[in-house]
């Protein structure tokens, strides 16, 4: 067999292990796309507001408390805009939240 | 007995395949066996559809890295993530002034998998207007534009520019201010040339300046019109790499006998029949006279290479997508020019030249740095060591003087320029005195006399033009570099750490 084409089936093979890795790289990089896409940076303001109602709320007699994990997309819409500041502003029409930091939080509406 | 058991699990799997591709259903769909032999393996390339464009058999020579650099095969797949990317953002985007914006935000913050969508859109297109550029410098440096490859070379730079205006009529659809102001000047760029400069940039942007009309045209050339050229060209220019003879490679022999020489004319016995391949011009793998045993079998020996490059630009965009968003900034507002206005990084090194002299920088050097390219197949035409990285080792000693020579040159000129240039000398010098005397006219001229001495001296056409275009990459790179990190507010020089713009 000709010293080029054995060359080359050497080669193939460290093609292969290349394929391997890259493949291993690519199925971790495609889960932490879906995590990134699904851990939101409006989830944790809405989780965050979610825990303050209910440590606001314990004790006070209310039987049913909000569930921390509970997230959802609000959006206002206008005739001029869509609005969807409150998906990240929760309660901030609550004079309950008037001093908490989640309220105020990242502004990019 | 575990090497018995191993063999009889292989033979087992191994039956299991040959009976389900002997099997009428998938003889229906899939024309050829197993491909666990040649004959299989070369028709499982030449009886499918996708992979046709692909010779049956390969050379050895072709397959290698450093060959290729893998770049032609690089921009196609980014090509291919760009259209996926871009089919499904069309689903979430409309171009009109008053929803673009708002779209934007909601891919950012709402649809799922908007912001990987549109970063990987937006890196990917990135990466294509570098790869092919890139690529268009390996095809030079190889020598790889020598016939029979004229027009294929004169096709890549086609879709140079086109690549370049295809990402270029995609950075005004996000509408904020980044796409606003960085199209305003690119369209800016294009109203230049004499005669006929206002009406281009009339029919680029469907009126005088960048509103909704420019919006709408860009978005319909973005998404129908140029994709569509792009891949009529492309299939074009594919089709040539195979009918030119493959990719090209050195010679074999002293002889100089070369698979691509062509048919001769004239020489028909019009009483005799001819198959295809003798009307073919270059030969097929099986004729002519490289050894067949210099040569592989295109499955797996390039499909599986073209799989693993394509599973790692896919993963590199994806990586690139995860750690840096597109930008996004404020949405575009025309009373508020940003200061610098920028125009797209890969347009930087021409704004560079423009604000010396607009009719040098926006229309002489880009038009002759396109159709000097474009000519180049058509002046240095000798066989001269094609397929061979830089010709020899005086044509890569060659090609590092020259860009370094291209590269120092830029900042001398723009401090020569600083100190004595005709408007620090002379403030009301007449406009076609600073168009004739300023530092891309010196830098055309000096590349010129540069590149004609090397001809000269080496009476080497390809030396020549290894001289012109290594200064001219070079210089462009450094005019890019200037553009895009040392230009602050009003254009003046700043240091990149002193940067109050946005970046692109």
């Amino acid at each position: 067999m000709n010293s080029d084409i054995q060359a080359e089936n050497h080669a193939l093979r460290k093609w292969h292990w290349a394929f391997a890795i890259v493949g291993v790289v690519a199925a971790v990089l495609f889960t932490l796309s879906y995590w990134m896409d699904y851990d939101r940076e409006w989830r944790k303001y809405q989780r965050n507001y979610a825990s303050e109602l209910r440590a606001i709320l314990s004790g006070k007699g209310v039987r049913e408390l909000p569930n921390p994990g509970i997230v959802y997309v609000q959006t206002i819409v206008s005739p001029t805009r869509v609005d969807r500041c409150q998906m990240c502003h929760r309660g901030i029409d609550d004079p309950r939240f008037a001093k908490s930091p989640h309220i105020s939080g990242k502004s990019r509406c | 007995m575990d090497d018995a058991s191993g063999t009889l699990g292989k033979s087992k799997v191994s039956r299991l395949v040959n009976w389900i591709v002997s099997t009428r259903v998938w003889r229906s769909i899939i024309r050829h066996g197993n491909p666990d032999n040649d004959l299989d393996r070369m028709q499982a390339v030449f009886t499918n559809f996708f992979l046709h464009i692909m010779p049956a058999r390969v050379h050895v020579h072709t397959l290698r890295p450093t060959a290729t650099l893998g770049l032609g095969v690089i921009a196609l797949f980014l090509f291919f993530i760009l259209i996926i990317t871009g089919v499904l953002l069309m689903f979430y985007y409309v171009p009109s002034v008053d929803r673009a914006y708002n779209d934007m935000k909601d891919l950012q913050f709402v649809v799922s998998y908007g912001v990987i969508l549109r970063n990987m859109h937006r890196w990917a297109a990135h990466g294509m207007v570098a790869a092919v550029f890139i690529h268009m410098c390996r095809v030079f440096y190889t020598g790889s534009y020598k016939p029979p490859r004229e027009f294929n070379w004169v096709l890549g730079v086609v879709l140079w520019v086109l690549t370049m205006f295809l990402s270029f009529t995609g950075y005004l659809l996000p509408w904020d201010q980044l796409a606003f102001w960085a199209i305003t000047v690119g369209s800016s760029i294009a109203a230049y040339p004499p005669l006929m400069g206002d009406t281009i940039r009339f029919m680029l942007l469907g009126g005088q300046e960048v509103g909704q009309g420019a919006l709408l045209r860009f978005y319909v050339l973005h998404v129908a019109i140029l994709p569509i050229v792009i891949s009529m060209v492309l299939a074009v220019h594919l089709w040539r790499v195979r009918k030119d003879g493959g990719l090209a490679r050195p010679r074999e022999g002293a002889g100089g006998a070369h698979p691509t020489s062509a048919v001769g004319s004239g020489d028909w016995d019009t009483g005799k029949t001819y198959g295809l391949m003798a009307l073919a011009r270059g030969v097929t793998p099986v004729v002519g006279t490289q050894a067949p045993e210099e040569e592989v079998t295109a499955w797996p020996h390039l499909t599986f290479r073209l799989l693993v490059v394509f599973v790692a630009t896919l993963t590199a965009v994806t990586a690139v997508s995860l750690l840096f968003d597109a930008p996004l900034e404020e949405i575009a507002n025309p009373t508020h020019p940003p200061n610098p206005s920028k125009a797209p990084w890969y347009f930087l090194g021409l704004q560079e030249l423009v604000s010396y002299s607009a009719l040098v920088g926006g229309v002489i050097v880009p038009g002759l740095a396109v159709l000097g390219i474009m000519l180049i197949p058509y002046i240095d035409y000798s066989p001269e060591a094609e397929g061979v990285w830089f010709t020899s080792d005086r044509g890569r000693k060659l090609a590092w003087k020259s860009s370094l020579a291209g590269a120092v040159s830029v900042p001398i000129l723009i401090i020569l320029n600083a100190q004595f240039g005709l408007r620090t000398l002379w403030a009301n010098a007449p406009q076609i005195m600073v168009d004739i005397v300023n530092p891309a006219t010196a830098l055309l001229i000096g590349m010129a006399i540069f590149s004609s001495t090397v001809v000269r001296r080496t009476g080497s056409r390809r030396l020549g033009a290894i001289a012109l275009f290594s200064s001219f990459l070079g210089a462009l790179i450094v005019l890019t570099i200037i553009g895009t990190f040392f230009r602050g507010a009003n254009w003046v020089f700043v240091l990149p750490w002193e940067q109050t713009g946005a970046g692109h």
